[in-house]
């Protein structure tokens, strides 16, 4: 049997800086301190000090979304540089392992962590650095310039909303709600037009407990965040898993396993990468109707310049990533 | 649709385990059926006190555990589920904090006779 052990994750930071007010922080060799504007992150590297910079607003955009998603499925990148990979149950933090400029001259760093200890750290950093008025989840147009300057409140209110998640669709009895004015979701201001009406049920006499609708359209029309798959459906180990895009997607997700994207309005453009290298693979521009897999073995960032509703097609099934990385699986669905 | 319609799932009155079979402030899985879609339960001891989930994180309908019986416990009688830390407190299943908030580990009801565990009420 294996021994289990109750974990203390242990958040080490600094005291709040006298000239900006914010804290650093450190995990294993990392280092991660923000100014006014930029976000340094420090390792040490063949007997060097490296370090890379961010805006600290792509910053927490990018750090909202692994806080949000638990490090969701495989490699979530912050940028070219650093980022995450989900072991779960440990996670990975790396910077350069996927930048050959670093990793070719071993100037690369990668250190495992027990996901409640990262989890932990990457909650805290995200508190400290979140101003007041900053919504990292919102679209530009949606929040302020508060994510610049020194320490100015917090925003607990924005990094720590309920995500939404439902045992096999909203609307069931005992299972999430639709959204409604009534719960705090209005219609986003780029979907005014979206019809709101509900779908009429007239299943036969004994199945009226069984057969279940709502629409997909009006329930994004009331997202209140952007980038944020949440699942809307659950078969077996299908989820379906809808969201709402506007603007960049914050990080550039690798793919342990194939995605499914299906365009349900407008259009987003996607740029395609080697998940291991960062070489450009593809370009890939998705109208409303469009269908496209991300392969197993690429990392991908959108951009939609007005905000659109995309489906996100997940496979749950457990070893997924052990079938492709052995090679038991190809990285495509399909072969031309 | 409950755990009670899942077809694998134990029958009332079917013996689980011995409680010293799991381990006091620990977790420990019982699998019962075949492959992906077996019924899995988590059963975790406090002292004499026994509590059973169906385990299935409600965030994306996972096993809290990624790998056998190996499971993210927390301080204060909570766990982490390993796939998107969403955490759960397992006196009752409440979801505290992560992505599956609002939606709780699914209770199963076991009694404890003799040192032994069964399922539902005896």
């Amino acid at each position: 049997m294996t021994t289990q052990t109750i974990m203390q994750p242990d958040v080490q930071a600094s005291s709040a800086s006298n000239r900006t007010g914010y804290r650093g922080f450190t995990l294993g060799s990392f280092n991660f301190t923000r100014d006014e504007y930029f976000v340094r992150v420090t390792w040490p590297g063949q007997g060097q000090q490296m370090s890379h910079t961010m805006s600290a607003d792509a910053f927490l955009r990018a750090m909202m979304r692994d806080v949000a998603w638990g490090f969701f499925y495989g490699w979530v990148n912050f940028d070219a540089v650093i980022g995450t990979r989900n072991l779960y149950g440990k996670v990975e933090l790396y910077a350069g392992r996927y930048h050959p400029a670093y990793h070719d001259k071993g100037l690369d760093l990668t250190e495992t962590f027990d996901s409640p200890q990262i989890m932990a750290t990457f909650k805290a950093i995200l508190e400290d650095w979140t101003n007041e008025g900053f919504d990292p989840f919102a679209a530009p147009d949606e929040t302020g310039k508060d994510w610049l300057g020194n320490k100015h409140g917090s925003n607990r209110a924005a990094i720590e909303r309920e995500r939404q998640a439902c045992r096999r669709m909203p609307g069931l009895a005992g299972d999430a709600p639709l959204r409604s004015d009534a719960n705090g979701y209005p219609v986003n201001r780029a979907f005014a037009d979206v019809p709101q009406d509900e779908p009429e049920i007239h299943a036969e006499p004994g199945f009226e407990n069984e057969v279940h609708a709502f629409s997909l359209f009006a329930y994004l029309s009331r997202s209140d965040v952007t980038w944020n798959p949440s699942v809307s459906s659950v078969c077996g180990r299908s989820l379906c898993c809808p969201t709402t895009e506007e603007y960049i997607l914050p990080i550039k997700h690798g793919n342990d396993r194939v995605e499914w994207f299906v365009q349900l309005s407008d259009e987003i453009e996607w740029e395609i990468e080697d998940k291991n290298t960062g070489a450009p693979r593809a370009k890939v521009r998705m109208k409303a109707g469009d269908v496209a897999a991300m392969p197993a073995d690429i990392r991908h960032q959108g951009y939609s310049r007005k905000r659109s509703m995309l489906l996100v097609w997940e496979n749950a099934t457990p070893g997924l990533p052990e079938m492709y990385e052995s090679g038991q699986l190809k990285p495509y669905p399909i072969e031309f | 649709m409950g755990w009670q319609d899942h077809c694998d799932a134990p029958k009332p009155g079917t013996l689980l385990c011995r409680i010293d079979a799991v381990p006091d402030g620990a977790c420990k899985e019982l699998t019962y059926g075949q492959g992906d879609s077996a019924f899995r339960l988590l059963l975790y001891r406090r002292a004499e006190r026994v509590c059973a989930f169906v385990n299935c994180c409600p965030h994306f309908s996972l096993p809290l555990n990624a790998r056998p019986d190996e499971f993210l416990l927390l301080s204060d009688s909570r766990i982490m589920c390993a796939h998107h830390s969403a955490v759960f407190r397992l006196e009752d299943g409440r979801c505290l904090d992560g992505p599956a908030r609002g939606l709780d580990l699914e209770a199963v009801t076991v009694s404890i006779m003799d040192g032994l565990i069964y399922m539902g009420q005896r």
